[in-house]
């Protein structure tokens, strides 16, 4: 017998936006918050935002 | 780090809603202030009105809610919804409650600042995913 209650809730937890200005311009900023109970899966969003943050801007 | 958080109030929300009580937290608020999200916290970090100059009081805006399937199916509880400013300020963080005046804080997530000005919106797609 066994129950995976100490394995169970929130996995996964996110916030994503976008932004729409009072002129129409509509800028999708994607997930801007983000919680995973996996550590790395974190860190992988992390470093992806700061990926993102790095490229030159179009 | 920007963090999503569902809270400890949270928890007495999901389970008191089991029960069939409470009300479903689908209003969305923001705020202003600086901090990193715990699953202690219990209110949002200098919340605002949608005049973000303002933060006498809240005016949550009621989202739209479904069940979404990120990994099972239906394992998502999920509330879109758009405030939009009506006075110029700096979103830091936003969340939700099961009220759309006050109520008790469910989830909520720090970022980046975003600077609007009066007439500029967001649009959230706010996401919880339970597991078993």
């Amino acid at each position: 017998m066994s129950i995976k209650a100490g394995q169970s809730g929130i996995k996964e937890a996110s916030i994503a936006v976008v932004v729409t200005r009072a002129d129409g311009t509509v800028e999708d900023l994607g997930e801007v918050a983000y919680y995973h109970k996996n550590p790395l899966r974190r860190w992988a969003w992390e470093l992806k935002q700061r990926s993102r943050a790095w490229q030159p801007q179009k | 780090m920007a963090t999503t958080k569902v809270v400890d109030g949270g928890l007495d929300i999901v389970t008191n809603r089991i029960k069939g009580a409470g009300t479903e937290p689908l209003n969305i608020g923001w705020g202003t202030g600086a901090g990193t999200t715990a699953v202690t916290s219990t209110a949002l970090f200098t919340e605002k009105l949608v005049d973000l100059t303002t933060s006498a009081g809240t005016d949550h805006t009621v989202g739209v809610s479904t069940r979404q399937t990120t990994t099972t199916t239906n394992d998502t509880y999920q509330v879109a919804g758009t405030r939009t400013a009506t006075g110029a300020g700096t979103v830091t963080n936003a969340g939700l409650f099961d009220a759309a005046s006050g109520g008790n804080l469910f989830l909520m997530g720090d970022f980046t600042g975003i600077g609007l000005a009066s007439g500029d919106s967001i649009a959230f797609t706010i996401k919880a995913v339970f597991d078993n």
